[in-house]
């Protein structure tokens, strides 16, 4: 969609915002009894992203358009949702000025409407139009959904119809082509799914939720082009087959029976080309290389279970993949743009930061996983918590594993104090296509203790210590935050890199303030943080050295 | 229970409709027409995943022979010596042009032609495009011809090159034309995570540039140019001594023209042609 259209559209949202908005205005003036539910109403959520970008060659915070050109840059959405009379309209402008969200090395502007949505209900129908974020199970075959940290807003763009049959069961169908920044891409997307809530007994304390799924993906033909293009250079001993279509299935299941919990979803993928760079290509040049597209079909299970034993909670997950890549574009033009799907990933989400160092990016190839927690009350105040995942690699090799040991006490008087221990072991030639790297071994001990000093007022503090002899080498971690009353937070930190497997001891030093009312929240920061990559759920992004003050503005009306 | 039927039903009527429907192609040897395709290739001895693009252009340069002319330019955080290195490949040239070509997301990169397709979002292409392109490159009629006749004094290891430039068609665009010396056959180590232990003591480095003879984004040509009236354009060149590398036999000039970016919001390689110095 060019600008103009954008613009079009925009004015025509606002145009049918601004025409319900009279209409209600009539509906209430004839009828003043207007209960709260049906009485108009308009909210919003603004987030601005200001980063000022200051040159710091010793952490490689250079050579890129922001350092050396444009020293600024802004990432912004306003959403805007109105709601009335059963009708649901959502809105959100988005403006990337000098962005190096989506394209690290590059400049990227663009201003325009990111989303806009309509929905309505109408008795046990369900329509909504335009941009649809929403999911398939566990998102193993389809998720749509937005990540500002990692880039990630893969929306369909495009019509979702939804029939509740009756209490238990309901039908959902959807259709249309993924987003791809302000613009669409070309394939189509098409898929449903059926799910239902079963309560078994009569006491409700059994419960089954299942559900069956497809998706299917059809390729454009701009897409199959360039496709056949590459591939009908190929060697022949490299040739495989291509389909316009690939179908994705799923079937999934929740119990619950008291305390305990347990999903359970198995999922297939017909013919699909997925690019492979492990894959060893026949050259004509004589040898062989590797990466190709390949023809394969995909599988995957995941499953998790959760009990509540007296003291004792306990969590478990597991999960194995085969070729279970499923993007909108073979090509992958973009690293995180362009997943059809979301696989669950295997390990923990850590807070501190030098927990964060090293974090697996889900291999959609080929990946067997499971993770563990398990946590013991030890009386009202205070717990222990353990936390163990292990990930093998397509050739069954051990590529991730971390074990985490942690001791929380909540003391009455509101101070916390948390104590841990943590090891992890990380392929970072895997992860991070570093070749003869070795494995990444780390051990770190780190502590937390939040001080209540008076109403509103407290004083937080963090430290952790990351000894290794790979990767960035041993760090040092410090973080001193004060809450000055109710509004005003300050913090200092340091993350001191004083062992380096390369290069000179760094120091990674921020400090800044927070600003906090009910429906504002404004930062202000001076930021020096190494290049590194960043993950949630298994997604990673890597995320450019900073160096300069970055200022965030979130605020909700 | 009506309705939960009529459900099953339609779930089963979407599974079932989802049949394969496969795309028709033949494998096929590439149309070698006049066209000649620049392929630049942005590598360092500290990436580990470049010598697999390196690879790719070695497999696609066998099937397309002279009409792919690669450029292998060593810049970016990649581009430093490792264990055992001789040699610093990194020259300003390289620099320069890691600039106008905008730094890469990743590696393998390259740039081909300097065009920025459709739907990509720069001109650094990840390597899976690659074969695609090239081959679309191909298929376009040139609307210049290039032709390269040198002179080399081996004693002295001077000489000049001159390109020849026969539009093929009346031009009303502003023109550039860059002139590179690189080098073949340059044995120094190398990263590569395809090996055990990823790195490799005596890696073949080919096509490395090593200088370019105009500036760096090229130099104009004029705007007015037309088809038949050849235009020589002659540069001087010096070869410094040989030092384990800068062997003249293994030196060759490329020559290229570009759109005039400044003017046509483009860098698009219109032409392209080599020559060894040495025969």
């Amino acid at each position: 969609m060019n600008m103009k259209k954008q613009n079009q559209t925009f004015l025509q949202i606002f145009s049918i915002l601004f025409l319900l908005g009279f209409a209600t205005i009539g509906a209430i003036a004839q009828e003043e009894s207007v209960s709260d539910a049906n009485s108009p109403k308009i909210t919003g959520f603004l987030e601005t992203r200001l980063n000022f970008f200051q040159k710091d060659s010793t952490i490689d915070a250079f050579n890129t358009p922001q350092y050396d050109k444009t020293l600024y840059s802004m990432d912004s959405w306003l959403n805007l949702s109105y709601a009335n009379n059963g009708f649901l309209i959502g809105l959100r402008f988005d403006v990337f000025n000098n962005s190096n969200l989506y394209s690290i090395r590059n400049v990227n502007t663009l201003t325009g409407i990111g989303y806009w949505q309509v929905q309505k209900k109408i008795k046990k129908f369900d329509i909504t139009a335009g941009y649809i974020y929403d999911q398939i199970g566990r998102g193993i075959i389809f998720r749509s959904y937005e990540l500002r940290s990692l880039a990630i807003d893969n929306a369909l763009v495009g019509l979702r119809l939804v029939y509740d049959i009756n209490d238990q069961w309901k039908i959902k169908f959807l259709g249309g082509k993924q987003k791809n920044q302000l613009t669409t891409y070309n394939p189509v997307l098409k898929g449903g799914s059926l799910e239902g809530f079963i309560t078994i007994n009569k006491s409700g304390t059994l419960s089954i939720a299942p559900g069956v799924g497809a998706m299917a993906r059809t390729w454009d033909d701009a897409t199959v082009n360039q496709l056949v293009s590459t591939v009908q250079l190929y060697h022949p001993d490299d040739s495989l087959n291509l389909y316009y279509n690939t179908y994705a299935y799923t079937i999934y299941n929740t119990l619950n029976f008291g305390n305990f919990n347990w999903y359970a979803e198995a999922s297939m993928k017909t013919n699909d080309v997925l690019k492979d760079d492990d894959a060893v290509t026949t050259q004509f040049s004589g040898g062989t290389s590797t990466g190709k597209f390949v023809d394969k079909t995909g599988t995957n299970f995941y499953s998790s279970m959760s009990m509540s034993l007296g003291k004792f909670n306990i969590s478990l997950e597991g999960k194995y993949t085969k070729n279970f890549k499923y993007r909108i574009d073979p090509f992958e033009k973009t690293i995180n743009q362009g997943s059809i799907n979301f696989l669950p990933a295997m390990s923990k989400q850590n807070t501190y930061a030098l927990k964060n160092l090293y974090v697996p990016a889900t291999q959609e190839l080929g990946e067997k996983a499971a993770q563990c927690e398990i946590r013991y009350a030890l009386n009202d105040q205070m717990g222990i918590n353990a936390t163990g995942s292990a990930i093998y690699g397509r050739l069954d090799q051990m590529i991730y594993n971390e074990t985490d040991l942690e001791f929380n006490w909540n003391k009455d008087n509101g101070a916390i104090l948390n104590l841990g221990f943590y090891r992890q072991f990380y392929d970072i030639e895997l992860y991070q296509g570093k070749g003869g790297a070795p494995a990444v071994q780390t051990l770190t001990p780190y502590a937390e203790y939040l001080h209540p000093i008076s109403d509103h007022k407290s004083a937080r503090f963090e430290l952790s210590y990351c000894q290794s002899k790979q990767g960035y080498g041993s760090l040092l971690y410090g973080l001193a935050e004060v809450s000055l009353d109710k509004y005003w937070t300050i913090f200092a930190s340091d993350m001191w890199n004083f062992k380096p497997v390369k290069g000179n001891q760094i120091h990674y030093y921020s400090a800044g303030v927070f600003f906090n009312q009910d429906y504002l929240r404004i930062s202000a920061a001076y930021i020096k943080q190494p290049e590194g990559v960043v993950c949630t759920g298994g997604i990673c992004r890597i995320e450019p050295a900073f160096s300069g003050a970055r200022l965030t503005i979130n605020a909700q009306f | 229970m009506s309705k939960l039927i009529i459900s099953f039903f339609l779930i089963f009527v979407l599974f079932n409709s989802c049949q394969k429907v496969p795309i028709d192609y033949h494998l096929v040897t590439p149309n070698l027409g006049a066209r000649k395709i620049l392929v630049e290739e942005f590598t360092g001895a500290n990436c580990p995943n470049c010598p697999k693009g390196t690879d790719q252009i070695k497999n696609l340069a066998a099937l397309y022979g002279e009409n792919l002319i690669p450029m292998s330019i060593h810049a970016g955080g990649f581009a430093v010596k490792i264990t055992n290195s001789k040699y610093d490949f990194v020259v300003p040239a390289g620099r320069d042009l890691l600039n106008l070509l905008t730094p890469p997301e990743g590696y393998p990169t390259a740039v081909i032609n300097r065009k920025k397709f459709p739907n990509e979002t720069g001109l650094q292409l990840f390597l899976p495009s690659w074969a695609g392109y090239i081959q679309s490159e191909s298929s376009i009629l040139p609307k210049i011809q290039i032709e390269l006749t040198k002179k080399y004094d081996a004693s002295t290891r001077g000489g000049t090159i001159t390109a020849q430039l026969t539009p093929l068609e009346d031009i009303n665009i502003p023109l550039k034309i860059t002139f590179a010396i690189l080098e073949n056959k340059i044995i120094d180590p190398q990263k590569d995570n395809r090996v055990s232990g990823g790195h490799v003591d005596n890696y073949e480095h080919n096509h490395v540039l090593h200088a370019i003879l105009t500036s760096s984004d090229g130099d104009p040509l004029g705007a007015q140019f037309t088809k038949d009236q050849n235009l020589d354009v002659t540069r001087t060149f010096q070869i410094p001594a040989q030092d384990g590398w800068w062997n003249d036999e293994n030196i060759e000039i490329i020559a290229f023209v570009t759109a005039h970016p400044l003017i046509t919001n483009t860098m698009e390689v219109w032409q392209v042609e080599r020559i060894k110095i040495k025969d």
